[in-house]
């Protein structure tokens, strides 16, 4: 008899079962601006939304292949001053992830959200970045990163509310 | 003859910097300039001071990715300078945590990387595409390994549970047996990965390498053995520093290893060329369907490597599971003094060394990492040199992907603080 299928991660099965929508930070920790979709999910998560945090995209694919909807929160770069907050769909989003990474650590949300809905998951994606700017190197957030953590918490509680 | 340069801009989550640039003349490479930003030189100043209890902790968040790798070698360096030993079961469950790490990374990289270099399709999203239930094996592969470091470490990105002596909490037999089926489906699914991979087409290539591994007496290494080289290096990793010395290149920011003097080779084809006799039955099935050998000198057979790597760690760690049995205790309390201690462990790029040197009341007054991707920059440079000719006579277009393809074959971590890659191939 083959295995019932993988263990499922935290929250899986409420999204699954539920049909609920994925909320999902995605960044580096302690990787200064970088972890900002980190910290936007935290904000979240103090706030009665059940988001979930992962550090790579590869996590993140497996996640949007069990949400029909999901909101990702990360940090972007050239998205406008540090701190501008861009909405993107799922279709702005996928046509930009076509290169192969140099690193397994590098896959971009773009490559993921694309190879989530490939295989067919995914169909509702909207991502929510706060503009970086390109890495120092810094541990440290920011002021005008840090400062977008709650504009863009209550970007994502505004679509988590409407049902996206 | 006009130059020519082309910029390749690997959209990532965030952009870094420049990191690679090929110049060509005519059928020689004469110059190769592989720029990786490397944290660990800023973790090292933000260790000092710090209690030594932290140290697993803080170097885990160095990468997001491989967390499980920092955190072992943080705890065996810090063990070692206090002479703690962990108990036998600690040890099992250290070596289960790393199998999990290995699965994750290895199978990653095999099908979202390689495969579409060998495959020749534009990336992963086109495999997918084509190969939509082997995308989705290998994902489930990951998971299995993902499922090892939450139950082992707490939680999935940066565990939790990781101490110096062992682990804040043992896991009950019950919730790792729980992991079993999933495992044993993976083990029979990596199986298949590495029949498949080992029908795609491979570059010929042999190169002259400087091997370098850890090797245990028993075991196919992860936290414990000797550093030793396909030269016939046997050492503790107390003495890497007195074998191993990192110079600063201008062009880059990291720190480049060798050994004295010479170029290194550490990683997955490295760590199989010398501890193929320390690998369990399965895994040397694996081996020979996969056709490779210790004799391999083939970089771009890295893959199979880590396909062989992905069968050993799945059987270890259901071996791990079979064999549990609960503690008395989850770890041996730390009493300290003052000293030195010296870590090395196999990440799944290779070599991960950490030293630390500790006062007697447990805080750090000196700290050193050292990062496999540090060892292999100078190799991968070398690699792209001796490709000179098979680049001058590709397209630029296939020139390129050759190249990014070679320095994929070591899966720097380079996006820990660059998530960026810019390639130019310069031809004059």
């Amino acid at each position: 008899m083959p295995p019932p299928g993988p263990a499922p991660r935290e929250g899986e099965h409420r999204i699954a079962r539920a049909g609920a929508t994925l909320v999902v930070g995605l960044g580096r920790p302690m990787g200064g601006d970088d972890a900002v979709g980190l910290l936007v999910a935290s904000r979240l998560q103090e706030q009665g939304i059940p988001a979930l945090r992962v550090t790579d995209a590869a996590s993140l694919i497996e996640l949007l292949l069990v949400a029909e909807r999901a909101i990702v929160l990360d940090g972007v770069v050239g998205g406008g001053p540090p701190g501008s907050i861009v909405t993107l769909t799922g279709d702005e989003v996928a046509g930009r992830g076509s290169a192969v990474p140099v690193s397994s650590h590098a896959l971009s949300v773009a490559g993921a959200v694309a190879i989530a809905r490939t295989l067919g998951g995914a169909a509702e994606v909207h991502v929510i970045g706060v503009s970086i700017p390109p890495p120092s190197g810094s541990v440290d957030m920011s002021v005008e990163v840090r400062a977008a953590v709650e504009p863009a918490a209550e970007r994502a509680r505004e679509l988590f509310s409407r049902g996206i | 003859m006009s130059n020519r340069t082309i910029e390749v801009a690997y959209m990532a989550r965030v952009e870094g910097e420049a990191a690679l640039t090929v110049r060509l003349k005519g059928d020689d490479v004469v110059g190769v300039e592989l720029k990786i930003f490397e944290p660990p030189r800023l973790f090292e100043a933000m260790l000092r001071g710090r209690a030594a209890t932290e140290a697993p902790d803080i170097t885990a968040r160095i990468c997001g990715i491989c967390p499980v790798a920092y955190q072992m070698t943080a705890c065996t360096a810090v063990e070692d300078a206090i002479g703690l030993v962990v108990d036998p079961e600690v040890r099992a469950l250290r070596r289960l945590l790393y199998c999990g790490e290995w699965i994750e990374s290895h199978v990653l990289h095999m099908v979202m990387l390689a495969a579409p270099d060998f495959l020749g399709v534009a990336d992963v999203t086109e495999l997918a595409k084509l190969h939509p239930e082997r995308v989705k094996a290998a994902l489930r592969i990951k998971k299995a390994g993902n499922a090892i470091v939450a139950t082992l470490g707490g939680r999935e990105i940066h565990p939790i549970n990781v101490r110096i002596g062992g682990f804040y909490r043992a896991p009950r037999c019950e919730e790792l047996r729980a992991l079993l089926p999933e495992l044993v489906w993976a083990r029979g699914a990596a199986m298949e990965l590495v029949d498949w991979v080992t029908g795609f087409s491979y570059p010929d290539v042999r190169n002259d390498y400087l091997f370098v591994s850890l090797r245990h007496p028993d075991e196919y290494p992860y936290n414990e053995g000797h550093v030793v080289s396909s030269a016939g290096l046997d050492i503790e990793p107390r003495d890497y520093d007195a074998h191993f010395a990192e110079s600063h290149e201008r062009r880059s920011n990291a720190l480049h290893t060798t050994h004295r003097g010479a170029t290194m080779f550490c990683g997955p084809l490295a760590r199989l060329a010398l501890n193929f006799d320390r690998l369990p039955p399965l895994a040397l099935e694996a081996a020979s369907r996969a056709g490779i050998d210790p004799s391999c000198r083939n970089p771009f057979k890295s893959l199979l490597a880590r396909g062989v790597e992905t069968v050993f760690a799945l059987d270890e760690a259901i071996r791990v599971i079979e064999h549990y049995v609960y503690p008395a205790r989850s770890f041996v309390p730390p009493v300290w003094r003052a000293g030195t201690g010296f870590g090395a462990t196999e990440a799944p790029r290779g070599i991960l060394y950490h030293r630390y040197t500790l006062s007697d009341d447990g805080h750090i007054a000196d700290a050193k990492i050292v990062p496999p991707t540090s060892q292999n920059q100078r190799v991968i440079e070398e690699d792209l040199f001796r490709m000179g000719k098979m680049l001058s006579e590709l397209p630029m277009k296939d020139a390129k992907r050759r190249a990014e393809q070679a320095v994929r074959n070591y899966d720097p971590c380079i996006s820990c603080a660059t998530h960026f890659l810019d390639l130019r191939i310069e031809r004059e």
